[in-house]
């Protein structure tokens, strides 16, 4: 949907490190490598990242419940 | 060295504890503490978890929201935004005052944008210019063309054991490992460097040696000394620990620790008196 905030498991902020994320992978960086240079360590917050999928801005064009 | 300087040596004899950074990587520094146990550093990292007092949006009042996501949605967002925290100007409120009353337990802040454009959380302004987000970048919300947004609301002054959002930071910690090779002239001795997930092993002109820079990295998994009993002994010290804060910006990391012993120190008190 949207990248969430921070971390489910552990907390950690992490929504301000999503668009450095996505430069990386458009440079054809692994994700392994692009989570790696981010700092992001555990795979908890590794999840997060791999798990999402940028959907607001499509659901955005329709209208509300 | 001064007296002072000397006396406070003779004190720290005494308790044999002794505290140094090890390393800092990103957001996660590493200390290594001598002298404790874990029953002890384990309470001050619950106490640092769960009483040390950091601001956080608690309560969000909406004027309009076009955007794509719900009111409570944003809201949620919006109060997992750490904040910086002044903590000596700033209160935990008891439990039956209201925080809107005084200055010192809330501060407030507010928001109106127009899309198109990302909102962030540079864009929120608090009533205390010394209240910022420490990560400005954080999206809230994408607004379309045409989509607007606008709210108020308080931060406020809260603890990590009612919910994780006023949490200062992830603090975990291992023991530090021993890792001696028996037989360095061992024949298999690439075979059982590589064993290692971590890379501690390594052949240096034929003999198995650790990697004494990386030893810290050690997770004491046991797979070099499982699989190779009689050249590896792995093993690890009682009283000596690899202890991290992975902080999330509110606080420094000193004002953790304080914080943390105040707050173990306080209870003691307490419990002292009760008794
Ligand atoms: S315990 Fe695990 S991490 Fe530590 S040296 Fe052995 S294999 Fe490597
Ligand atoms: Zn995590």
């Amino acid at each position: 949907m949207i990248i969430p905030i921070r971390c489910f498991s552990c907390g950690k902020p992490l929504a301000h490190l999503w668009q450095d994320y996505l430069s990386h992978i458009k440079a054809g960086k692994t994700p392994k490598k692009a989570m790696d240079e981010l700092g992001v360590e555990r795979y908890c917050c590794r999840s997060v990242f791999l798990g999402n999928a940028d959907l607001a801005d499509i659901i955005g064009r329709f209208r509300k419940g | 060295m001064t007296d002072a300087g000397k006396e406070e040596e003779k004190e720290a004899e005494g308790f044999k504890m002794k505290a140094e950074l090890v390393s800092k990587k990103f957001t996660t520094s590493t200390y290594l503490l001598k002298g404790v146990t874990p029953a002890f550093i384990n309470s001050i990292r619950r106490a640092a978890l769960s009483l040390v007092p950091t601001l956080a949006i608690e309560e969000v009042e909406f004027v309009k929201n076009s955007s794509p996501l719900y009111d409570e949605f944003i809201a949620h967002r919006l109060g997992l935004v750490s904040l910086k925290t002044d903590i000596d100007s700033y209160e935990v409120p008891p439990e039956d005052v209201d925080p809107r009353e005084f200055a010192k337990y809330h501060v407030a802040f507010k928001l109106s944008a127009k899309g198109p454009g990302m909102v962030k959380a540079s864009g929120l302004t608090f009533s205390d210019p010394k209240i910022k987000p420490i990560y400005p970048e954080t999206p809230i919300v994408n607004l379309l063309e045409g989509q607007e947004l606008e709210f108020t609301g308080i931060a406020v002054m809260g603890l990590g054991k009612e919910h994780s959002k006023w949490s200062p930071g992830h603090i975990f910690y291992k023991n530090v490992p021993e890792l001696k090779v028996k037989n360095p002239k061992a024949e298999n001795a690439s075979s059982v460097a590589n064993s290692c997930p971590r890379g501690l092993l390594k052949v240096e002109s034929g003999k198995l040696i650790v990697d004494e820079k990386k030893l810290f990295e050690c997770t004491l998994c046991g797979a070099c000394a499982e699989a190779f009993p009689d050249v590896i002994e792995l093993s690890f010290k009682e009283d000596e620990f690899l202890f991290s804060i992975d902080n999330f910006g509110q606080l420094k990391d000193a004002e953790i620790f304080k914080k943390a012993m105040e707050a173990l120190d306080s209870k003691f008190k307490e419990l002292s008196k009760a008794v």
